[in-house]
């Protein structure tokens, strides 16, 4: 005689109802899911002794049935953290026994902040792993480096989404996501080889579960608005400020005279006229349900964002669909699929911050003067900018290629276009061997992506015209294609736990693409900006490629623990790449992992003080294959074209150009990672700490050879860099009564250093300062990328301190004079020239460190997240040193050095750089510290009680509101301190601050 | 599985393959002529390190920073650095190596019986190009390396500097060899290439740079016979009577709509009005921020000098067409009340080159603007006339006074008789100026006689009676007379520096990475 039994189900501690919780009777497949109030009726057999109530994120209970009818149950949630299960290398473990340096972020972390792009969520929150948004522009990419900067070349992590490889995570709808892992150490990463030397992201979206449909919007709108300007001078300090240069400069003539500067017509703010506040936005809907056989997930979202300059040129949109669906096919099969469409559309405008800080205040926005515009603006040839008949105002300050900001703006036309498709199938197969699965998955990413650019003949300023329009347009699309392999076997023998897997990986990618381009519109405007419209002929151009790129890989695992006391784990993978020559096609890539988990000793086992402790090592190697293709082969390629005939007939030409290496290989990573897991009073406290030394091997980059031999250089692997360092994460937490709250402190040391380079030269030079002498470089004993000039000693006060500053009876700066720069004779040859350069700073921060606290009473929730970088110096180098004569300066340079006793920490002003105070990279004029602390995130939320959630026919309601980038704390001078990895600021895209007005609904 | 991962490239071909066939051979033999026009953005261009070499112009440029590295060279202290003489130097080496790599695989190419001429052809003009790049850098560099082997791993180490005379005999021994391989015309759809005319043009011209230079009478030639005075003068005669060459009627021809391929042009360097593929010397001798139907705008390099523009007999017409004159281009423009019609550059002379430069007829719409499609004449008809001119003087008089006046009478001039060797020097220098010719034609005077020409040691500006050409407020711009020479004395000044010899230093780069290269004297 069957009967029925029903119930509500509650969450402990006043959480409220339960909807969707499985309800089970033991032994048996029959079941019931609460309904929307927690509420189920189930009909249980005779014979049945116990109910099951499971719900993910609470603990599971088992209930007597004994004679009950009604069964009401209070789930506890599941606050045990170190039994979380974390995503590693194509298996889950659970968080207890993982013997690497792996750092998980949730879902509950990635949808606080407003992010475009997923991976900047783990920004601050995992030690170790800097990222930092190139620039501010919205759909700006976004730099990742776990531990440090590895290579000269190719840095950002891999990938894995849902098991599939890819490049970068944008198109990706960051509400869609469960959790993000970081496999941060070697030894983690080396199960994916030769792509594992910068770290990798495995990602996994959420799937439906079993229980009830539930529906669920997420969205905010808010506001954003650039967090500050960068103060430079108004017109009267301009004015002035140009009269003394040109004095110090004995111009013999002062450009503003008495009339001009008391009679000032503009005073134009260009941050003013080019900031603006704007727009940003995110909708998503979500519906996922399931039974016990069959599990479903779908999704749409919005994300829209307008740039904080020229909002309409300036924007990302973001659409994407998501259904994640999974179905039990019998006992032994099961298949699934994750399939997921996005288009991002994404314009700029391009570098415009460079100009809005040096132009001229004096110059109008419009000119709009009629008498000047007929006199001027109207005869020039081709026409100034202008917005419907009214022309932008025009320097005549000979500022060369610094324009009118806005007249950029309204000159710069483009769109870029990504359309993504990613869908992978997978098949799993239990064969009815307890432990043994095999599951197999064929992968793909079909991307198609356009852009367009475009310009207008304009008369800029005297120095600069273009004289011709322009149009260009590109297209292309790949094609990724993934088959991958895993069998897997878990056998328990005794104490003795043994797990083994093995697989396969093929990779395939091709990339095809078009180019075309004209000028001269037959039409001008935005609207008919097709290359079809331009003039036909010679300057109609076109290109079109194809790459290819592959990868097969067979990877294995064993691992072993007793009594989850003892921890064992080694990892092997075996990698080929269509990149390399048959001398290094294939490389092996293997890990060893040990843990000893003391609080499983008996001498601990009773603690109530010290609850968990782990103490790990790992060691591992890994590859970055990505280093450009067929740099092994001897190759002839296409010369520039010579010219025959009459008519300029370009005639293909043929030529070995660059020399070859057969021995090219890849980049190696060689990592110890020693690391500590520890908790207290029952994990209330946790923390996690840890210490690696990183060495990445074979450095690629190009071996000079001398110019004799007519060919460029060849690549080739010459370098090593270690990165050391030290990660700590502190976590306390409190679940329990109406007041629950976590804060997380995390910090991180990283030091960098160059171990050897083998070019003659025994330094790699890269990007310098404009106009100047200085550059980043690459040396032995030196942090990757440091910053190489000149180093300053104050300024010389007056002519005898001048005269004073000798080697061997020769005054060392000759052409200096009071106010100038006194440079550091580094060589000490008594001379001041290329030889005194040296290191001055470099652009890595060391310290990284962040701050995130959660907390709840009752139904208002609290969340702050701050973020801070320390230890590192940026390049400010917006000015251009050509434009001496004519440009705005930062007020920075007010502090100026002007008479004897003035300053000591700012040469004069002079239009006559004879010492070189600007020109000369040095540590006084040009770097400054970047380092800050942000306040990246306030979120105050609100919950509606049940009550009154349920009349609107919701599950839950939550509203909050939020502020991003709040608080910024520096002492850099320029528009922003984060600004990737570079180590030249020449103008660029600031962070918005944001107010966000949201809401979280469940029906 | 390995297969799997051999993909090929899409846009070159493996070494293995190629040198297979006619059509590949042409496309390589093009590969070589290509870098004849590379000119790394003007750095490396023959004008324009002739003009300032030379006594016929300056660096000029915006400011006095500008062309700093055409600077160092005009004052005759170039650095090892100098990143122009770098460029000069790898792009020749390019060409060799170009040249040496299709030599070494030719035998390796299957042509047709239909085409064995092509064949021939081929591999005359791979030899003179080699031939032709190797005297550029013996020229400018002297103690250069010298290789005819194709490079091969590390077999460049054992490459070595051979002496001057080794270099010319192997050049002198390219061309003999490559002349009889070579076409003796082209087809229009050829043109650009180079004929056995060319290769003539050329050994004429080492030979008397070298005898000249080195005073030596005949010229080496590498396992053969030396050539003599007398060999040249025939190669010179059957250039002149045989290639098909002839004088332009109107001198203005040659540098304007009508010169390229001229049917002067002997040894022709063709540009495209193309991205990349420019004579880029045009916009760099432009005026600055000049517009008007006769030139646009440019760079303000290579101001002519007043020596040079005062070398020009009273109605020469080579002048005009040599040189364009402030005050012309100022009265073009001018209405009422303008001033400062355009900049100053560095070293304004009041004058512009005119030959190369921005001409109005010429600017074309591609960006960037600075491909101007004006083919070089790099040996012309003229120049072998007066160089054989210069062989015969004195034993066949009568032959040398007529090729002289071919060329004298044609520039509107009157005939002359009794010609000495100073005659055709001064002749040649207003025929030639801005061609590429003026400085090593002082060089192969001698050493002794070079500083004599070069040097400059001015006492005041306009140190000239037709200069400045008018004094009218019109031509002010400032306080600056447009007419005449501006800026400040010390920056015309010029002092040869006979230490080293004339030529350039080896490239420092180059002695950092093979400590094996000897610098040259006087560095």
């Amino acid at each position: 005689q069957n009967r029925v039994i029903s119930g509500q189900v509650n969450a402990a501690d006043g959480g409220g109802s339960l909807p969707g919780v499985s309800v089970k009777i033991k032994g048996t497949t029959i079941g019931a899911i609460t309904d929307y109030e927690g509420n189920y009726k189930v009909e249980v057999p005779e014979d049945a002794t116990e109910l099951i109530f499971s719900f993910i994120g609470f603990t599971q209970q088992t209930i007597q049935i004994g004679t009950k009818s009604v069964i009401n149950v209070a789930l506890q949630e599941d606050v045990e953290q170190l039994d979380e299960v974390i995503v590693v290398g194509y298996q889950v473990q659970k968080k207890s026994v993982i013997t690497g340096a792996i750092a998980s972020v949730k879902s509950e972390d990635i949808t606080q902040t407003p992010v475009q792009n997923a991976a900047q969520s783990i920004q601050g929150r995992t030690p170790g792993v800097l990222v930092a948004a190139k620039s501010g522009s919205p759909g700006a990419d976004v730099d990742i480096r776990v531990r440090g900067t590895g290579s000269n070349g190719h840095n950002n992590p891999l990938f894995v989404v849902d098991g599939v490889q890819m490049d970068d995570i944008k198109y990706l709808n960051p509400s869609d996501i469960e959790s993000m892992e970081v496999l941060k150490d070697a030894s983690s990463a080396a199960i994916y080889g030769s792509r594992g030397a910068n770290g990798v992201i495995l990602v996994t979206t959420k799937q439906g579960k079993e229980g009830r449909t539930t529906v669920s919007y997420d969205g905010y709108y808010g506001i954003q608005e650039p967090w500050r300007k960068t103060p430079v001078m108004n017109a009267h300090e301009y004015m002035t400020f140009h009269n003394e240069g040109a004095k110090n400069g004995n111009t013999g003539q002062i450009p503003f005279d008495n009339d001009a500067l008391n009679n000032i017509k503009n005073d134009t703010d260009w941050q003013d006229e080019v900031f603006h506040s704007s727009p940003i936005q995110s909708h998503n809907v979500q519906v996922a349900g399931g039974t016990d056989k069959s599990s479903y997930l779908a999704s749409v979202s919005y994300f829209g964002q307008e740039g904080i300059v020229a909002p309409e040129k300036s924007k990302f949109d973001r659409y994407t669909v998501r259904l994640n669906t999974s179905q039990k096919l019998s006992e032994y099969f099961r298949m699934g699929v994750n399939m997921a469409f996005s288009r991002e559309e994404k314009s700029d405008v391009g570098g415009i911050f460079q100009d809005a800080l040096l132009h001229d205040p004096l110059t109008p926005v419009f000119e709009d003067d009629l008498s000047i515009v007929a006199s001027d603006y109207e005869t020039k040839i081709p026409k100034p900018a202008n917005l419907n008949g009214r022309y932008y105002g025009i320097s005549n300050r000979n500022l060369n290629e610094t324009y009118n900001p806005l007249a950029k703006i309204h000159n710069a036309n483009n769109e870029n276009v990504d359309n993504k498709f990613i869908a992978n199938a997978f098949l799993e197969i239990t064969p009815g061997i307890k432990g043994l699965k095999f599951k197999t998955d064929i992968a793909t990413t079909i991307k198609g992506w356009y852009n367009r650019s475009y310009g207008e003949p304009v008369y800029w300023n005297e120095q600069r015209q273009d004289h011709n329009s322009w149009i260009n347009q590109a297209s292309g699309n790949e094609t990724v294609l993934q088959w991958e392999n895993v069998l897997t076997y878990n056998k328990k023998l005794g104490n003795h736990n043994l797990d083994f897997l093995v697989g396969t990986t093929a990779r395939r990618s091709v990339n095809r693409g078009n180019s075309s381009s004209g000028t001269n519109m037959k039409i001008l405007g935005w609207d008919y900006a097709w290359v079809d419209n331009s003039a036909e002929g010679k300057t109609r151009n076109s290109g079109g490629y194809y790459g290819e790129h592959r990868l097969a890989s067979f990877f294995g695992k064993v691992g072993y623990n007793y009594k989850e006391k003892y921890l064992f784990s080694a990892t092997g993978r075996y990698d080929g790449s269509s990149n390399f020559g048959d001398n290094n096609k294939f490389s092996f890539f293997p890990s060893f992992q040990a843990g000893w988990i003391l609080t499983q000793e008996e001498f601990l086992k009773n603690s109530d003080v010290l609850t968990f402790l782990k103490l790990r090592g790992s060691w591992g190697r890994v590859g970055n294959e990505n280093i450009g293709a067929f740099g092994y082969m001897a190759k002839i390629e296409s010369t520039n074209p010579y010219i025959t005939g009459r008519g300029d007939v370009l005639t293909p030409g043929m030529a070995e150009q660059k020399m070859s290496n057969d021995n090219l290989k890849w980049e190696t990573a060689e990592e110890f990672d020693l690391g500590l897991d520890v908790g207290f009073l029952n994990d209330m406290f946790t923390a996690t700490f840890d210490l690696y030394s990183r060495q990445r091997k074979d450095l690629l980059s190009d071996l000079k050879i001398p110019g004799f031999i007519g060919l460029a250089s060849p690549s080739y692997n010459l370098g090593t860099v270690q990165n050391q360092g030290v990660e700590l994460a502190l976590t306390y937490s409190k679940r329990n009564g109406d007041f629950n709250f976590d804060i997380t402190a995390s910090g991180s040391y990283n030091d960098n250093k160059v171990l050897e380079l083998n070019n003659d030269d025994g330094y790699i030079n890269g990007e310098g300062l404009a106009g100047g002498k200085g550059n980043n470089r690459i040396e032995e004993g030196y942090a990757m990328h440091y910053i190489y000039g000149f180093k300053t000693n104050g300024i010389f006060q007056n002519q005898s301190e001048v005269d004073a500053y000798t080697k061997d009876g020769n005054v060392i700066q000759p052409n200096a004079q009071a106010g100038d720069i006194r440079y550091v004779d580094i060589n000490n040859d008594g001379k001041i020239d290329d030889e005194d350069r040296t290191y001055i700073g470099e652009p890595l921060h060391k310290w990284m460190y962040g701050l995130n606290v959660r907390m709840n009473y009752k139904n208002w929730d609290l969340a702050m997240f701050w973020q801070g970088q320390a230890g590192a110096n940026i390049v400010n180098s917006t000015l251009r040193m050509d434009n001496l004569e004519g440009q705005n300066y930062p007020k920075r340079w007010l502090n100026r050095w002007t008479e004897e006793g003035s300053t000591n920490d700012f040469p004069r002003f002079t239009y006559k750089d004879e010492n070189r105070n600007y020109n000369n990279l040095n540590d006084m004029v040009h770097v400054e510290s970047s380092d800050y602390l942000r306040l990246k995130n306030l979120q105050i939320g609100y919950t509606l009680p049940q009550k009154i959630s349920k009349k609107a026919g919701m599950s839950k309601t939550r509203i909050y509101v939020s502020g991003n980038n709040l608080l910024t704390f520096t002492n850099y001078s320029g528009l922003d301190p984060e600004v990737g990895t570079q180590t030249f600021d020449g103008g660029s895209y600031p962070q918005a601050r944001s107010y966000l007005l949201g809401l979280n609904v469940t029906f | 599985c390995s297969n799997f991962l051999e993909i090929k490239p899409t846009n070159s071909i493996s070494k293995d393959g190629f040198y297979k066939n006619a059509t590949e051979a042409h496309q390589s033999l093009m590969g070589i002529y290509e870098k004849m026009r590379d000119d790394a953005w003007g750095k490396a261009d023959f004008r324009a390190l002739d003009i300032v070499l030379s006594d016929d112009g300056y660096a000029g440029g915006g400011n006095t920073g500008d062309f700093w590295e055409f600077k160092e060279i005009k004052r005759f202290q170039t650095q090892t650095t100098n990143p122009a003489i770098y460029d000069l130097w790898r792009i020749n080496y390019a060409g060799i190596q170009r040249a040496n790599t299709f030599l070494a695989e030719y035998d390796n190419i299957n042509f047709t019986d239909t085409e064995a001429e092509k064949e021939k052809n081929y591999k005359g003009e791979a030899l003179f190009l080699r031939a032709h790049y190797y005297f550029t850098l013996v020229r400018f560099f002297e103690n250069i390396l010298l290789y005819t082997d194709q490079v091969d791993g590390e077999n460049w180490k054992t490459f070595q500097q051979a002496t001057p005379k080794e270099v010319y005999a192997q050049i002198a021994k390219d061309i003999l060899e490559a002349i009889p391989l070579m076409k003796e015309t082209l087809s229009d759809n050829e043109l650009g290439r180079l004929t056995k005319f060319a290769a003539e043009a050329e050994l004429v011209k080492i030979y008397m740079l070298y005898t000249g230079y080195y005073n030596e009478s005949v010229l080496p030639v590498k396992d053969g016979e030396a050539l003599t005075k007398a060999d040249i003068i025939k190669y010179a005669d059957h250039i002149i009577n045989e290639s098909g060459a002839v004088l332009a009627t109107n001198y203005a021809d040659l540098f304007n709509q009508n010169g390229d391929y001229n049917k002067e042009s002997l040894f022709e360097i063709p540009s495209g009005s193309l991205n990349d593929k420019g004579n880029i010397v045009c916009k760099m001798s432009g005026p600055r921020d000049y517009n008007s139907d006769i030139l646009s705008s440019g760079w303000g390099f290579g101001p002519p000098s007043i020596e040079l523009a005062d070398a020009f007999e009273k109605g020469d017409v080579r002048k005009m067409s040599t040189i364009s004159f402030a005050k012309d281009l100022i009265d073009q423009k001018f209405t009422e009340g303008q001033t400062g019609l355009y900049s100053i550059n560095d070293n304004f002379t009041g004058m512009h080159p005119f030959k190369y430069t921005t001409h109005t007829w010429n600017k074309v719409d591609v960006n960037p603007d600075y491909n101007y499609g004006q083919n070089y004449h790099y040996i012309r008809l003229a120049d072998i006339l007066l160089l054989a001119a210069e062989l015969n003087l004195g034993t066949d008089q009568g032959k040398a006074e007529n090729y002289f006046n071919q060329v004298r009478t044609r520039a509107g001039l009157a005939a002359k008789s009794g010609i000495t060797l100073t005659d055709i020097q001064t002749e040649r220098r207003v025929e030639l100026a801005y061609e590429g010719h003026r400085y090593f034609d002082i060089l192969r005077r001698g050493l002794s006689n070079v500083a004599n020409e070069i040097n400059v040691d001015k006492k005041q500006l306009n140190d000239s009676p037709n200069f400045p050409q008018s004094t009218d407020s019109k031509y002010l711009n400032g306080n600056l007379n447009m007419t005449g020479e501006t800026g400040n004395l010390t920056d015309y000044n010029v002092t040869f520096d006979v230490a080293k010899k004339g030529f350039f230093p080896i490239p420092q780069e180059e002695r950092d990475l093979f400590p094996a290269l000897k610098q040259n004297d006087g560095y």
